[in-house]
């Protein structure tokens, strides 16, 4: 369960204060995979960051039940000098894993980011497509309630694509995502709900395709 | 299943300290000897001067064992703060995960400080009493404990502060160390003890809390050291202020640290 509680995000800019989010009040449908469309820059990965908790609202507040991932996106979360092997443990450790069930998951996520060798290289010498394998293998070692994505998908084979979605299809069970995505035939087929962000105002769509439409016919004019 | 903020807190600092460790000291297999050769080219350097000079002792204390003693504690509080100014900085592709927080690396980067300085005094003494035959007992190891932990107290309180401020307007902090750390060095007491400073100074100088850490560190070390109007008093309020700045300023900024 999430809710909005009179949210309001802005970053200040020289030319006055930019909203991502004003005034907003919302409840996320629960157990629903959301999708969230908007065009760039209306703060979607923002919106995303607010959610799992590491940004804060200028007011209001968001309350949230369950274990939220941490969003899934090609930047942040990792640390560049760092090995992949190191970057994996450290989310585990923060997790409170003790350290043979850190073994255990470093083994699933070596294995499931088919990285090899390059485990053991600092993440800086990664490609995007290897960081976001990193990112989304990590993550999968973890049960969350709902699962933050940042277009982690764009990325990638079409191998790795395919084991991702049946790795995600087997949580899907208990859990369920939000995720950002420019990808419409993605969203339609993972989701069920749409949020589209414009304005400064979050607009809540019970059936996936009508967002989209919505999405389509703003991009169009 | 869920825990409580200080379990989590605790997980975040160990695990952020073992990545410290690693960083620090992976890297180049120098990384250890440095902890102690930093202190060391100092100390020898400085009492090459003073032997050119014509100095060998300073109230009957061989020159090489009163840099040592003074030098330690203060090259630990000007590496640490200074440390703590780009602690957040460098680990702010962590922050993506709400379970850790803008002080977490702070406090892991203080005690990893910490134990090199330790150890690093221990083996100072070790190698001065062991190979170079000093007499390395101490006067008053209760008081020599005591003025460290203040010393801990301090370090901390001024590097959130580094921390906070660092952070926030990191261009002015650039300026920290010349205008402080700079004159701090020639000023606290490790070149020379306070008493070869006229008198009527002093009142000027008892401003500096690491004047009074490294005198009161000669003074607890060593037997018939002389020294000014230092007071333990004075440091261990000076430690609580610094420490009560650093956490209402965090407490006041921390939002802004991570915020976006």
């Amino acid at each position: 369960m999430i809710n909005l509680e009179n949210v309001t995000k802005f970053y200040p800019t020289p030319k006055g204060r930019k909203y991502i989010l004003r005034d907003v009040n919302i409840e996320f449908p629960p157990k629903c995979n959301i999708a969230i469309l908007g065009r760039n820059g209306m703060g979607k990965s923002t919106l995303l960051r607010l959610l799992g908790g590491i940004d804060y609202p200028n007011r209001g507040h968001i309350r949230s039940e369950g274990r939220i991932s941490w969003p899934m996106g090609l930047s942040g979360g990792v640390q560049g000098s760092m090995s992949g092997r190191d970057n994996a443990r450290f989310v585990c450790r923060i997790y409170g894993d003790s350290e043979d069930e850190v073994e255990r998951k470093i083994e699933y996520i070596h294995e499931f980011t088919e990285l090899g060798d390059y485990f053991d290289m600092p993440v800086k010498t990664y490609s995007n497509g290897m960081r976001a394998r990193l990112s989304f293998a990590t993550s999968m070692a973890f049960d969350f309630d709902i699962y933050l994505m940042d277009e982690i998908t764009a990325v990638g084979d079409q191998r790795f694509k395919q084991k991702s979605r049946a790795a995600l299809q087997e949580k899907k069970d208990k859990a369920n995502i939000i995720k950002v995505s420019h990808n419409m035939q993605e969203l339609i087929r993972d989701c069920d709900v749409g949020i589209y962000l414009e304005k400064g105002q979050m607009l809540l769509y019970e059936d996936i395709e009508e967002a989209v439409a919505i999405y389509q016919r703003e991009q169009a004019a | 299943m869920s825990r409580s903020p200080f379990e989590i807190q605790k997980a975040v600092v160990f695990a952020l300290f073992v990545r410290e460790l690693k960083t620090r000291f992976g890297k180049y297999r120098l990384g250890y000897a440095w902890a102690l050769l930093e202190p060391m080219a100092h100390v020898i350097i400085l009492s090459a001067i003073w032997s050119a000079m014509g100095r060998s002792e300073f109230s009957g204390i061989p020159v090489p064992l009163f840099l040592a003693t003074g030098i330690v504690p203060y090259l630990f509080f000007q590496r640490t703060t200074a440390n703590c100014m780009n602690a957040i900085e460098s680990n702010r592709g962590l922050f993506n995960y709400r379970q850790v927080r803008p002080i977490d690396p702070v406090i892991s980067r203080i005690i990893l400080e910490s134990m090199i300085y330790f150890v690093s005094y221990l083996m100072l003494l070790f190698v001065a009493g062991w190979f170079l035959d000093y007499d390395i007992g101490v006067h008053n190891l209760l008081g020599l404990i005591f003025i460290n932990a203040l010393l801990y107290l301090l370090t901390f309180g001024v590097g959130l502060t580094f921390s906070v401020y660092g952070t926030l307007y990191p261009e002015m902090m650039k300026l920290v160390p010349i205008l402080i750390f700079r004159p701090m060095y020639f000023m606290s007491g490790i070149l020379f003890p306070l008493i070869v400073i006229p008198t009527e100074y002093h009142h000027w100088l008892m401003w500096n809390p690491l004047l009074h850490i490294v005198e009161l560190n000669h003074l607890f070390f060593f037997r018939g050291f002389e020294s000014g109007d230092v007071s333990l008093l004075f440091v261990f309020l000076f430690a609580l202020a610094s420490t009560t700045f650093g956490l209402l300023s965090y407490r006041a900024n921390w939002v802004r640290m991570v915020a976006t």
